[in-house]
């Protein structure tokens, strides 16, 4: 429990760099000249937060079934959308068109189904070379 | 540290000899892991009769309910203790926890094959498949590295 809550503390504060650096990066790009409140350096934190909720059952429960894990990747993709729509509304608000608010929405999704594609493959690629190494570790015990 | 392996037919037991100049930390760990390899543990067979396993022919212990049972390769064997006494024991014979209620033994794991949300899949020397949870693959994978 406690190794979980470690991670997901660490996993938080990774969570909240990324979110100030993508404000930063939309905002210096198609919003330069406004003016924000003090009161929004809080954003990543509660951003932040809100991005981890669906995630929270990763770090407690062990082996969820694979309907509960798409079920589960499924709700962080909608909080992701419906967080970084509404972060942009309450920055930038009318500054930036429709289509930075189209073109963010579709950037997050290519950005989840990327780290899934990489996430697998760099896997996959770990796991071929822990089974290269099971086959000399058998053929030594054999030997 | 050159290691010289000479099979035998005239030897009744497996004796290891270190020729040495000085003996050292390194030679003492050695001498602790193989100390520490248990050979046989005892297990009732399904006929209930006391039989003495030979560690390194288990292929998985599973917990179930308050019972521990040892799996070779054509027998199920009931032993009496608790899983992480079974953990405790066989730890140096390369047999390490897959799950909350499965230890499994890494040499004869045939293959791996990656499961959704960090879990791995291993595929036994027998055919059988077991699941390795997220919380313990991390231990598999860097013992199977440092191996």
């Amino acid at each position: 429990m406690e190794n979980g809550w470690k991670k997901f503390l660490s996993d938080y504060i990774l969570v909240q760099a990324e979110t100030t650096l993508s404000i930063g990066i939309i905002g210096t790009i198609f919003a330069r000249d406004i003016k924000v409140s003090l009161s929004y350096f809080f954003i990543p934190a509660i951003l932040g937060l809100f991005y981890m909720l669906p995630c929270l059952v990763l770090y407690f429960k062990d082996d969820l079934k694979v309907w509960q894990i798409v079920l589960q990747r499924f709700i962080e993709w909608i909080m992701i959308e419906v967080g970084t729509m509404y972060t942009m509304k309450i920055l930038f608000g009318e500054v930036i068109s429709k289509a930075v608010y189209i073109a963010a929405f579709i950037s997050v999704s290519v950005f989840m189904i990327l780290t899934t594609v990489i996430s697998d493959l760099l896997e996959k690629k770990e796991i071929n070379d822990l089974n290269t190494k099971l086959k000399n570790i058998r053929e030594k015990g054999d030997a | 540290m050159r290691l010289i392996k000479r099979q035998s037919n005239d030897v009744n037991e497996t004796v290891i000899t270190f020729e040495y100049r000085k003996w050292n930390d390194e030679l003492e760990e050695i001498v602790g892991f193989i100390k520490g390899k248990k050979e046989y543990i005892s297990g009732y067979n399904q006929e209930k009769a006391l039989c003495n396993i030979k560690v390194d022919d288990i292929l998985y212990f599973e917990a179930v309910g308050e019972l521990v049972f040892a799996y070779t390769d054509d027998a199920v064997y009931e032993v009496k203790m608790r899983l992480y006494q079974a953990e405790e024991q066989v730890k140096n014979n390369g047999i390490l926890r897959a799950s909350k209620s499965m230890l499994v033994n890494i040499r004869k794991i045939d293959s791996l094959r990656s499961a959704l949300n960090g879990r791995m899949m291993a595929t036994m020397v027998n055919g059988e498949e077991i699941m390795i949870s997220r919380a313990y693959s991390k231990n598999i994978i860097g013992y199977i590295k440092s191996a």
